[in-house]
């Protein structure tokens, strides 16, 4: 079995003039947590965007989960989970409903559907929250009810785009927790984040600025490497021109 | 200048209303819809119609002139079957002619005496669009035969010695596809002024931007008056397209005063309005304005206003609920404006309950305006 | 210039804001540090007159928030959690825009914020929506300085704007501090806690505490240890050996380190090192240091407080 889940060669997109991913290479390990880290506008978007296998690359190439994202993007779209802070529930569906809804969408079956959703309940000790509308919900509770939305099907390969936005200190490292949990089960994690002290829970960092790939090591190795004291301080120091 | 930041605001509400480029299309392309629509369910299709005069004066050079000039119409067939006025009814129901040019005795002296005479135009309005129609080339003939006749006379324009008297026979209400105009006019006033402006309120709701008015110094009534200027306007314009291309492709007739129909669409509009903004202030989101205006504006206007269902088959009840729906008075008004030509006198009930319904729900809005502008409870 | 005292709101059955007071001094920066429905947007639209309260009392610039509220209003330069701007005009037209409705010159925002200004400048044809966050924070505000208000009152104005724009904007905002304005800013980033002058933390609509960034050594309970593994699967082994100890007061993952909390007296990293090796551990592979808390080590302190007491209220009823 292959144990690089994603692989990353050339890859560039252009929109007309402009060129939102530059180049881009890396590989990232079966179980890997790998973090992207990057400014508004620095090509994160796209570059996860090209490997959901929702945008084609101008040119280079992308396999992820073992499919090419260009020319087979139904089936990496069938291995891959997405979980965005900006859309993940239907805030108007109950717990059950929108896990229901989504396992659905990923064509499981309805006796695997309900023990998957049994054991997500035991393991987030959330079985009195199922029939709960999502909306009153507080956020903690749905970052981590969309984070198993997103792996109700045992994607290969989870992408996370700022999952913790607006959670508190004790929610987001609870959420971390599960996160590394998933990853120590083999799922490989791509997460971005604007909380640059969440980098450290990446095995490794891809730091990109302006389209481009500016490092790529474990953070406390690139921190060492930059002279920086803290992950902020490297950021900084990275994507500053 | 104290006018500034009302002025600024409106000015921003058109630069919302430019920009939002589909919206604004489709809001135009709506009126072109209706022009296709209506392009097949009237067919104006007025060739050698055949047209009978009875003729009372016996061979007065006047009114055999009007009769050359009726035939050298490609619009008119002069036909012979009608000779006495009791013919009349047995022709029409026929259906071997279509309009009878009724001449009476001392056509030609009376039409030089001060004041003149009249022809009387005597149609089978059955089928009103046809009628209609016919009526309208017959006045134009009588017309021209009048600028005629001042031109030999050396008087300029002004006087008529003869006029045209209309009679319309088998239908008296004057019902006619023309009746759906009205309707139409009223659902799209609903569309553009209502709903649009329900919409745009509640979007400065869901974004936010409503916070920051409030706690600016901006006058809650600024607010509500910048959103119902431009939106008049705009449906205004979009009123006046509807009615031009009714009138000018269509030969949709308007007979009463355009100032009486300015006033009734004026009073209409600004009662739409009203209700927008007053749905916008129990709604919190753009989705929801514009299910509300749907269900509570668009539904009634179809069905409670005599537009689809007419009034008078509802029960009592229903007619009640009919009354409180804005459009019922306003399609009473065009009807009697446009189609029968009442004079704005007599249709004094719609216009000042039109009237009512615009000054309170306008009043309403910025009752409700004004006090959500204080801290709330 | 913002004084707080008691304040009190409920929405329906829920308690958004539980005896909440605040104390901001003219031409600093107060932090108001909390996750989200933690009642800091609750606690803004009752100091910008938008809501009344329930219960206390409050004055802002010297006005009071229920008598005069106009005046606070003008007082005032507001910024709310969602972008509030209207994204088809443009960045000129909106500050236009704003400045016509608080019958000012647009001349007089470059004035008072021009350095903030000069960077949005090359935009200014730009409809605001297609603007990156950190400059829609910029603009929003420049729009909210328009009419140079005493006090600024920004809610989360950097969520969701990235690391550098988010260093750009409170650069921004200690330059109005040193003008004389006085802010008061909400952010669910701990980490810009260091940035303020004085710091709330609140939680659930109450106030957990309130301390200046250089005290949270003081206001954290016990000592904090940092203990690193040499790699995952250990950590997440100490993670797990930890949590069961007896002696442990919180324990968490902290990036790729441990954060222990150690409240009884008497403790050592010595302590940790030889339960760890009781344990079988090999501690070779295995730091164990006393370290600053930061405030989100207080934060998680004094939030897993109020969770045990919320869990055992619920185990009483």
């Amino acid at each position: 079995m292959e144990d690089r889940n994603i692989i990353v060669q050339h890859l560039t997109r252009r929109f007309g003039d402009f060129t939102a991913v530059d180049d881009l290479s890396f590989d990232v390990g079966r179980g890997e947590v790998f973090g992207f880290l990057g400014a508004n506008g620095a090509g994160k978007t796209t570059a996860i965007r090209m490997l959901c296998g929702l945008l084609k690359p101008t040119s280079g190439r992308a396999e992820v989960a073992g499919f090419d994202v260009a020319h087979k993007p139904e089936q990496v779209k069938r291995r891959i989970g997405y979980m965005s802070q900006k859309f993940s529930l239907y805030n108007d569906l109950t717990v059950g409903e929108n896990l229901q809804l989504f396992g659905t969408i990923y064509g499981l079956k309805r006796t695997e559907l309900r023990e998957r959703m049994a054991e997500m309940y035991r393991k987030l000790e959330m079985e009195t929250l199922k029939d709960q509308l999502v909306g009153g919900l507080p956020p903690g509770w749905k970052q981590k009810i969309a984070l198993s939305a997103a792996m109700l099907h045992r994607p290969e390969v989870l992408f996370l785009d700022e999952p913790t936005g607006g959670v508190d200190p004790l929610g987001r490292r609870r959420f971390w927790e599960l996160i590394l949990d998933a990853s120590t089960e083999g799922t490989t994690i791509l997460v971005t984040t604007h909380y640059l002290d969440e980098a450290l829970y990446c095995n490794r960092t891809l730091i990109m600025a302006d389209g481009e790939m500016k490092a790529l090591d474990k953070p406390r190795t690139l921190m060492r490497e930059y002279g920086a004291k803290d992950m902020d301080d490297l950021f900084e120091k990275l994507t500053r021109r | 200048m104290r006018n500034s930041s009302f002025l600024s605001f409106v000015a921003k509400e058109w630069r919302h209303i430019l920009r939002e480029r589909r919206t604004l299309a489709m809001l135009f392309a709506m009126p072109l819809a209706l022009v296709m629509l209506f392009g097949y369910v009237i067919s104006s299709d007025i060739d050698h119609t055949p047209v009978a005069v009875l003729d009372s004066s016996h061979g007065d050079p006047l009114a055999r002139r009007l009769v050359r000039k009726l035939a050298a119409a490609d619009q008119f067939r002069i036909v012979d079957n009608v000779r006495r006025e009791a013919d009349i009814d047995g022709a029409f129901k026929k259906g071997t002619v279509k309009m009878v040019i009724v001449i009476p005795p001392d056509f030609g002296s009376d039409a030089r005496r001060y004041g003149g005479t009249s022809v009387q135009l005597v149609t089978d309005a059955s089928d009103l669009n046809v009628a209609t129609t016919i009526i309208g080339y017959a006045s134009g003939i009588v017309a021209d035969l009048n600028s005629e006749l001042n031109a030999s006379h050396g008087l300029t324009g002004g006087v008529s010695p003869v006029r045209t008297n209309v009679r319309m026979m088998y239908n008296p209400e004057l019902k006619s596809a023309y009746m759906f105009v009205p309707g139409v006019i009223a659902l799209i006033v609903m569309i553009v002024a209502a709903m649009m402006t329900s919409v745009t309120l509640a979007r400065e709701k869901e974004t936010g931007t409503l916070r920051l008015l409030t706690v600016s110094p901006l006058k809650a009534r600024t607010i509500v008056l910048g959103k119902v200027l431009p939106y008049f306007v705009l449906t205004a314009v979009n009123t006046t397209v509807i009615m031009l291309l009714g009138t000018l492709v269509f030969g949709m007739p308007c007979y009463g005063s355009l100032w009486g129909l300015a006033l009734l669409c004026g009073l209409f509009i600004l009662a739409a309005i009203g209700l927008g903004i007053l749905i916008s202030s129990v709604v919190k989101t753009q989705q929801s304005a514009l299910t509300s205006s749907l269900l509570g504006l668009f539904l009634p206007t179809m069905l409670l206003s005599g537009f689809i269902f007419p009034l008078d088959n509802m029960p009592v009840a229903l007619q009640w609920a009919c009354q409180a729906v804005p459009a019922t008075w306003f399609i009473e008004g065009i009807k009697g404006l446009m189609l029968k030509g009442q004079p704005v006198s007599d249709l004094w009930l719609p216009l000042a309950v039109l009237g009512a319904m615009a000054a309170v729900l306008v009043g309403l809005a910025l009752w409700l305006f004004a006090r959500g502008e204080r801290p709330r409870g | 210039m913002i004084e707080a005292e008691g304040i009190t709101k409920r929405w329906g059955g829920i308690v958004a804001l539980d005896d909440v007071s605040l104390h901001v001094p003219e031409g600093t920066i107060h932090g108001l540090i909390g996750a989200d429905g933690a009642g800091k947007t609750t606690l803004f639209d009752i100091l910008v007159t938008l809501t009344h309260a329930d219960r206390g009392t409050a004055t802002v610039g010297g006005y009071d928030i229920r008598k005069q509220w106009k005046d606070v209003r003008k007082t005032v330069g507001y910024m709310p959690a969602i972008f509030s701007l209207y994204g088809d005009l443009s960045v000129r037209e909106n500050l236009e825009f704003f400045a016509h409705i608080y019958r000012q010159p647009v001349q007089a925002v470059v004035d008072l914020v021009g350095d903030i200004w000069a960077q949005i400048e090359p935009f200014s044809d730009r409809p605001a929506s297609k603007l990156s966050g950190g400059m829609k924070q910029k603009l929003a505000l420049c729009c909210a300085m328009i009419h140079d208000p005493q006090v600024l009152m920004l809610d989360e104005p950097t969520t969701g704007v990235d690391p550098t724009s988010r260093s750009e904007f409170w650069a921004a905002l200690r330059g109005l501090a040193g003008k004389g304005k006085t802010m008061l800013v909400s952010t669910s980033y701990m980490d810009e806690a260091a940035k303020c002058d004085r710091i709330t933390l609140i939680h659930h609509g109450t106030i957990l505490d309130e301390l200046a960034p250089g005290e949270v050594g003081e206001h954290y309970r016990g000592t904090l240890y940092e203990i690193g593994a040499a790699d995952t699967a250990l950590n997440t082994r100490l993670l797990h050996l930890l949590r069961e100890w007896s002696l442990s007061g919180g324990c968490y993952s902290f990036g790729d380190r441990i954060h222990l909390g150690m409240t009884l007296p008497g403790m050592r990293s010595e302590t940790v090192v030889s339960y760890l090796r009781g344990q079988g551990v090999d501690t070779s592979l295995v730091s164990v240091s006393a370290v600053r808390p930061t405030v989100e080590d207080l934060f998680i302190q004094l939030t897993s407080g109020a969770e045990t007491e919320e869990t055992l209220q619920a185990d009483s009823r």
